[in-house]
């Protein structure tokens, strides 16, 4: 299933840099075939992508370079893919630059206002050997077109596409899915929710971090070949699922109490599956342990350090605004003490009051 | 100015990170409203209350059990001290099993049931002593019973307005912490475990029930007197 892109720059040396590379690289060939345009200038430019028949588009930031007859675009590219979103509702866009032009952590604070780009790559990673760009962009792709071939546009058949269960569908409708019940979705509108919101966001799926911390285990025990073939049933295997995994919270519960006898029922998964775990294989493993005082399980996710922690020794972290669905992004009093990246001004009003005493207070012994 | 820090922690405590989940649709706005009162009447006066009315009560989901909490009072005050905390709890059942027993309770008290579909079965009022008092009873008080509205569906006679419980004051949000620790013992646990929902909690201890404490930790020491025989005088 070759991905068809239509890559458009300004610099004439650039669309040919890019297309050899995506011609000749083992990764791309069979997976991709490229062709270019320079910056569109007028109308007829338009048609003449949209005559391309592109599946995936990628374009430059950097458009202020005058073609061959003197005509420069002026405009940028994100404002040209905004241009391009009216005309290719069903095609994933990307913007396709570089580090010392596009500032990757200025985008995430304003990602939300720029709605119609899809992903944004530095050209200089794309063809790195240990790179996994490719990978991406081709699964955005086929995302998008599996999208872009359903005739069935309604809320079941895009759940259908999600693999999701009842419980996890009125989990899902909580998360401000770009649609209601019955409405017809759009693949952009759809593809933006399914990748930003249910995959970014831990809460309905979870990444092996938050997975193994829900578990009460450590992410080395959690994506151990034995655990991880026993959770096979709860990962994500829908559309657009990342390559480093996700698996259905809801489905991590019913395996690991399918594991579980009465008594480890009776406390809390986050004890209950590990010694479940060490009763059937007869080996001890290692626990989620809070990154600030060692505790172990930890019961939640560091949303700075990304590590476990107890929920006793962290903050809410207003950080992102995620649908209240979702896992509440908390901060471990670790980051707090230790972190560059902690911003005060993130944290509730209430929690802003124990910010001193946090800082002061001798680490508790785990 | 502690009403304007009370007006804050009720409006904390109904958020979705602490409460929100756990209340009725309609209590959470009704609370604000009785928050925004609060602000409005401290602009003229420095006399303030808080009071929800039991036609509107602060209402809980219902548990696992079918039990339903709900919280009505009033608390009074003047500039940054408490003058007087009378709250009440019921523990509504919306279970008929819990609510009537087949060929011993009254036909009346199911058919009541039938249309209310829930019955208050137990209710504590977290009282202070009336300015003229007749019989002995401590400054702040627990009873059990009172009495109840019809819709209630239960029935305490005034003869059992005692024993009174010498117990410290509780606020909306104590009782908030009542609730969860009772009703919802596991589901709550994450949040009481938050520093933030212990801070909202001690700040109402501090502010309703340090200087009681405080009182009662002297009497314990009182060489002259029962516990009990300084609360009552």
């Amino acid at each position: 299933m070759e991905v068809s892109i239509v890559y458009i720059d300004d610099v004439s040396d650039e669309l040919r840099k890019y297309e050899s590379k995506f011609r000749t690289d083992p990764r791309a060939v069979g997976r991709f075939t490229i062709k270019t345009f320079n910056s569109p200038k007028s109308p007829a430019d338009y048609d003449h992508i949209i005559g391309m028949a592109p599946e995936l588009l990628l374009v430059d930031f950097n458009l202020d370079i005058p073609d061959e007859n003197g005509q420069v675009i002026g405009i940028s590219g994100v404002t040209l893919s905004t241009e391009l979103r009216q005309k290719f509702h069903e095609i994933p866009i990307v913007l396709f630059t570089r580090k010392s032009v596009f500032n990757l952590q200025d985008y995430t604070k304003i990602r939300g206002t720029l709605s119609s780009i899809d992903e944004i790559v530095y050209k200089q990673e794309v063809f790195k050997t240990d790179s996994t760009i490719l990978d991406g962009l081709y699964k955005l792709a086929i995302g998008y077109r599996t999208l872009r071939n359903q005739e069935n546009r309604s809320w079941n058949s895009l759940l259908k596409l999600l693999g999701a269960s009842k419980s996890d569908s009125e989990l899902l409708e909580q998360s401000n899915p770009p649609l209601v019940r019955r409405q017809r979705w759009s693949a952009a509108s759809v593809a933006s929710w399914i990748r930003e919101i249910v995959l970014e966001f831990p809460g309905i799926l979870y990444d092996a971090l938050h997975a193994a911390t829900f578990l009460g285990v450590s992410k080395d025990v959690f994506l151990s070949e034995s655990v991880q073939n026993a959770f096979a049933p709860a990962k994500y295997t829908g559309i657009f699922a990342p390559s480093d995994g996700r698996w259905w919270k809801s489905k991590l519960q019913t395996v690991a109490y399918s594991m579980m006898n009465k008594k480890e029922k009776e406390s809390l998964l986050r004890h209950g599956f590990p010694a479940a775990w060490e009763r059937s294989k007869g080996i001890s493993i290692d626990r989620a342990k809070c990154v600030f005082s060692g505790e172990s399980p930890a019961d939640w996710v560091c949303h700075i350090l990304k590590k476990p922690v107890m929920i006793k020794y962290s903050l809410s972290y207003n950080a992102d605004d995620r649908p209240t669905v979702m896992d509440e992004a908390r901060v471990s009093f670790e980051a707090i003490r230790t972190s560059n990246d902690f911003d005060e001004r993130l944290v509730d009003p209430l929690g802003r009051e124990l910010i001193a005493d946090i800082r002061r207070m001798p680490k508790p012994e785990g | 100015m502690w009403p304007e820090e009370y007006a804050t922690s009720l409006t904390f405590m109904v958020g979705p990170k602490y409460m929100g989940s756990y209340l009725t649709p309609g209590s959470k706005e009704m609370l604000l409203e009785r928050v925004r009162m609060l602000r409005a009447q401290r602009k003229g006066s420095s006399c303030w209350q808080v009071s929800i009315p039991r036609e509107s009560p602060f209402t809980f989901r219902e548990n696992s059990d079918r039990l339903q909490a709900d919280v009505t009072g009033i608390i009074e005050g003047e500039g940054d001290g408490v003058k007087e905390v009378r709250t009440l709890l019921r523990v509504w059942s919306l279970d008929a099993a819990l609510c009537y027993r087949a060929n011993i309770d009254a036909e009346q008290v199911r058919s009541k049931f039938d249309e209310m579909r829930r019955r208050v079965m137990v209710r504590f009022h977290f009282d202070c002593r009336e300015k003229c008092f007749t019989r002995p009873e401590p400054i702040y008080h627990l009873q059990v019973g009172g009495v109840a509205l019809e819709n209630e569906n239960c029935w305490f006679p005034k003869q059992l307005e005692i024993p009174r419980f010498h117990f410290p004051p509780m606020d909306i949000i104590l009782l908030c912490e009542l609730v969860l620790v009772n009703l919802f013992p596991k589901n709550s646990r994450n949040l009481r475990e938050k520093p933030e929902w212990k801070k909202l909690v001690m700040k109402s201890q501090n502010a309703f029930q340090r200087s009681y404490l405080d009182t009662f930790h002297d009497y314990v020491r009182d060489t002259t007197n029962t516990i009990l025989g300084n609360l009552i005088s």
